[in-house]
């Protein structure tokens, strides 16, 4: 308790302060720029603590990864290009939102969703982290190939135009998803004797291409003559009381959801915001108007991926285990601090770590009152006439995907899945559930192949765990659901209940 | 070209490539194998399942009146298509600060996005601002061809 | 319709301006100052460091703690570049094929991956040929760990159990080629004994698969899980060095148990091929001016990593016998392997 207490003093220093807040603004400022993503932002600006004392430097990175994951949704509402991988849901709705007049409202629904799922995981940190640290160890290979499964459902109800369509275009994610070396055979595949495949296609380059490519080529179909649907700044931003009784059930189940994928290793920001968004379109009595400019849907994903910052930290600082791959680096930051990562971070450092904890909290705060100014200055973007922002955009892509490996193929590679896109889109098929795919691809035949090693091929091992076996009932259940036979069962029980 | 030839098209392609995969995935040994050659025949049945449902479509269509849509500029679409591929091509051997400037002041220009002048500023003010974001602050490589 | 959000305008500028000069601030006040021991220009701009693996990983952690000290004694920055994949393959073919010999691009190099990659994979064309070894930093020795609620107490009490059910017990190791697989190859040619690998995406999933009782075993590196074994988390059983670790005294090596097993995996520094020789020189003395540092040899002590300093031609030898050690292992086992 009394650790609690001096880390709580020790973060309301001035310099401490001034960090904090200066690496939450830094982090939604970067967020916000397509191709940095948080966990970039993070390795970046590494050496930049070194000169600080370690609980500021790595309260600042923290805060940084806290900012990154708001400020990628303010490119996803204004520009339909998700500034993160984070931010790919909160497209769907934010951008609609933003087209329909209202994107100052869509960003005050992200900015108030960050901070409860911020907030929420800061706490769950705070309080039960050495309790929840555990559940990081008990997720093996069979229990990530269920939620790979379970994430996988998620492509049929992001579908809901034509099943047909949606589901090719999430398996052919999947195919996309298996290009590259195979960790478990150690064979390339798919490579076609290409170097540059071995490392398998980027998701964040794909992702940039896929959104904001067909974006920019949309943009100049038009002439400026039919007139934009231009925000006010003076519309009120911050949702109202009402409007958020009526999504907080929705922002604390999509908090809950990213505290726990924050807490699996290996799945993050980018998994958390698809899994936030299906559970609410999921439980929601207005299903068909997910995917068309909804509120709920923007504060879904976006509480998703801020709860996943407390979340992917628990692991992080009661185990040394990231739960993220931005978490990762900031272990690498701990060490060149001269602080060994690992379970002594509780006892030994624990003045830092907790120093830390608050700095995350305290962070949210910053984020609340930075992103309001940020925001509203923000909304102006939608003034720009569309004939001046299509090359602005395609400018953002092209330095943002080769500034991630330092690598003009990616950018190709880039420009090629925008074109792609841009195709699908005419065709109405979905990109969405291609993203989901190739979030999950690798996830999925790695997760399999080491579960069936284990078993001697044998499939019951995943039904002989009981998280395994609960997640992929839970699969089961979200396949059913969509069929028409779901609808018939529940139709006949209502009817024997009256 | 009409609505069915272009999801034939897609079809096709996709066909094309999940047939392309599923005979490549027999250099693999059989764990690197078997979820690629599944998600073949996943694709292969679905591309088929989608022409199909063109194809029913299109034929329930033919009754219905068709809804108008808003015509779109396509060859003002493939030229600026075009000026992307070239920037991209351009970038590394010329360098960043010859060619970005360059791609917004013709882009907006051939858009006529706005004034010339207004353009020429935008342009200048937008790749400094590049600049001094990745290269100055955040330290990343861009690539700057001529001016290494 | 610009006109009227001018004041908003200057307000993000403003901010935005306000954040970068802080920032900068905070940079200029951490660049290395003694530029002036420099003779010739070398390095006058930043040098990119290309990481096989991932940031986070063993490798990364090197980078980090070697990093501050060799920019201090370079006098310019170092820049990570993460390009993983394939074992780091991918970073080394682009070292040793894309890259320009003049000594602004380095990567660290780790064995055995850096020969084996090639060496099972004719896809993959580099060799070590094709690279000047500058320095070796650390040596990691493999290290055999379970869970603390595992019923292996020793490691005598493991072997009695593979003795009994050969090829039933489940060992993760960080993937296939890398170190650790290589290791567990070496163990079961040296006892004759075998066991079920399940190769995982790194380390850190191999030994969390272990702590989490998913697999029975992990062979991994001291380096690795140290801070975990001290914690308790983990129990060590054996490790595969000539003599006990002083970070680990109690361990026994498998030595000790008549298995003839030195293992690990060695991380260092290396050029493409043909940099300019003062560039070399200057590289290769940085390395050993800060060998001597006791600030640098305190870090690697504190992150558990074995120093082992081997520069320029004491490298290049160690790389190329390693070479030809694990081209024979691989000769020896690789039909029952690939099926």
């Amino acid at each position: 308790m009394n650790e609690i207490m001096i880390g709580l003093l020790n973060v309301v220093s001035p310099f401490n302060l001034l960090v904090i807040a200066s690496g939450t603004g830094l982090g939604i400022f970067v967020g916000a720029m397509p191709g940095l993503s948080a966990t970039m932002a993070i390795a970046l600006l590494l050496p930049v603590t070194f000169g600080m004392d370690p609980a500021a430097g790595i309260s600042m990175l923290a805060s940084l990864y806290m900012g990154a994951m708001y400020g990628g949704s303010i490119s996803a509402i204004l520009l339909r290009t998700p500034g993160t991988p984070a931010a790919a849901a909160t497209v769907l709705d934010g951008y609609p939102m933003a087209q329909q007049g209202r994107a100052g409202k869509a960003l005050g629904v992200s900015l108030t969703a960050s901070l409860i799922g911020g907030v929420i995981s800061s706490i769950a940190l705070l309080t039960i982290a050495p309790v929840l640290g555990k559940v990081a160890l008990s997720f093996g290979p069979v229990e990530l190939f269920a939620i790979a499964v379970l994430g996988i459902t998620i492509i049929g109800s992001l579908s809901s135009g034509s099943p047909i369509k949606g589901i090719l275009s999430g398996v052919v994610g999947l195919m996309i998803a298996l290009v590259g070396m195979d960790p478990i055979s150690g064979t390339p595949r798919f490579t076609f004797g290409q170097m540059y495949l071995f490392n398998g296609i980027s998701f964040i380059i794909a992702l940039i291409g896929l959104f904001s490519i067909p974006q920019a080529l949309r943009l100049v179909e038009k002439d400026d003559a039919v007139k934009k649907a231009v925000s006010s700044i003076k519309d009120k931003m911050l949702p109202t009381f009402k409007e958020l009784k009526s999504m907080i059930v929705t922002i604390l189940r999509s908090s809950v959801i990213g505290v726990f994928t924050g807490l699996i290793p290996g799945t993050g920001g980018d998994t958390a915001c698809w899994f936030g968004y299906n559970e609410a379109k999921r439980f929601s009595k207005e299903k068909e108007k997910f995917g068309t400019g909804y509120p709920e849907g923007v504060a879904a994903a976006e509480a998703a991926n801020n709860a996943v910052v407390g979340g992917a930290l628990i692991p992080t600082i009661t185990l040394g285990i990231p739960g993220s791959s931005a978490t990762a680096v900031l272990l690498g930051g701990l060490m060149v601090h001269g602080i060994m990562p690992g379970p002594t971070l509780m006892t030994e450092h624990s003045l830092i770590t907790y120093t830390l904890i608050w700095a995350v909290l305290l962070s949210n705060v910053f984020m609340f009152l930075e992103g309001l100014v940020l925001t509203r200055a923000a909304v102006s973007v939608t003034k720009i006439p569309n004939l001046v922002l299509a090359p602005i955009i395609i400018i953002l892509c092209v330095i943002g995907s080769f500034t991630i490996n330092n690598s003009i193929i990616d950018v190709f590679v880039m420009v090629f899945f925008g074109i792609l896109g841009y195709f699908m889109d005419k065709i109405n098929i979905p990109t969405a559930p291609m993203v989901v795919g190739m979030i999950l691809g690798m996830m999925l035949d790695n997760s399999m192949n080491q579960s069936l090693l284990m078993s001697d091929g044998s499939w019951m091992i995943f039904l002989r765990t009981p998280v395994s076996a609960i997640l992929l009932l839970i699969a089961l259940i979200s396949v059913l659901q969509a069929t028409p036979l779901f609808g018939f069962i529940k139709k006949r029980l209502k009817k024997t209940t009256i | 070209m009409n609505n069915l030839a272009k999801q034939g098209l897609a079809s096709a392609i996709t066909l094309i490539l999940a047939i392309v995969l599923y005979v490549d995935s027999f250099n693999l040994p059989p764990a690197a194998a078997s979820l690629p050659r599944a998600l073949a025949w996943i694709i292969i049945v679905l591309s088929m399942a989608m022409f199909a449902e063109a194809w029913y479509k299109e034929r329930k269509k033919a009754k219905v009146n068709q809804e108008t849509k808003e015509p779109i500029r396509i060859i003002r679409v493939l030229v600026f298509t075009s000026m992307i591929i070239l920037y991209v091509a351009l970038i590394k051997p010329l360098g960043y600060f010859l060619v970005t400037p360059l791609f917004l002041i013709v882009g907006m220009a051939y858009l006529k996005a706005t004034r010339l002048w207004k353009a020429v500023l935008i342009a200048l003010g937008f790749t400094l601002f590049c600049y001094f974001l990745f290269v100055m602050f955040l330290h990343l490589p861009i690539p700057m061809g001529l001016f290494s | 319709m610009f006109k009227k959000s001018i004041w908003k305008k200057a307000v993000i500028s403003g901010l935005a301006v306000s954040l970068m000069l802080t920032m900068t601030a905070c940079r200029t006040t951490n660049q290395p100052a003694g530029t002036s021991k420099v003779e010739s220009d070398y390095p006058n701009k930043p040098i990119t460091v290309l990481q096989g693996f991932a940031a986070g990983g063993g490798s990364d952690q090197l980078a980090m703690l070697t990093g501050p000290y060799l920019q201090k004694e370079l006098g310019n920055t170092l820049v990570n570049q993460y390009i993983p994949g394939a074992t780091g393959a991918i970073a080394w073919t682009q070292l040793t094929k894309q890259t320009a010999a003049d000594g602004y691009t380095l990567s660290i190099t780790n064995t055995p991956m850096l020969m084996t990659n090639y060496l099972m994979n004719t896809e993959i064309k580099y060799t070590i040929d094709e690279l000047t070894p500058i320095a070796n930093v650390v040596t990691d020795p493999g290290i055999l760990v379970v869970s603390k609620d595992s019923p292996f107490k020793t490691y005598q009490d493991y072997i009695d159990y593979v003795k009994a059910n050969p090829g039933q017990l489940t060992i993760a190791n960080s993937g296939t080629g890398g170190d650790d697989f290589f290791t567990i190859l070496q163990w079961q040619k040296a006892t004759g004994l075998s066991v079920k690998m399940i190769p995982f995406t790194g380390d850190g999933p191999s030994w969390q698969a272990a702590a989490g009782n998913k697999v029975q075993a992990s062979s991994t590196n001291l380096g690795v899980v140290y801070s975990q074994v001290k914690a308790g988390n983990l129990r060590a059983l054996a490790i595969y060095s000539e003599k006990r670790s002083d970070l680990l005294p109690d361990v026994p090596t498998a030595k000790e148990f008549g298995v003839e097993l030195v293992a690990g995996s060695s991380r260092g520094y290396s050029a493409p091929k043909g940099i300019p020789d003062n560039v070399k020189k200057k590289l290769i003395d940085s390395f050993t001016t800060i060998a001597k540092d006791p600030a640098f040899l305190k870090g690697l002590q504190g992150a558990a990593l074995p120093i082992d300093l081997k520069v320029g031609d004491e490298y290049a030898k160690y790389l190329k016998d390693q070479e030809t050690e694990f081209k024979a292992i691989w000769d020896s086992v690789k039909d029952t392997i690939k099926k």
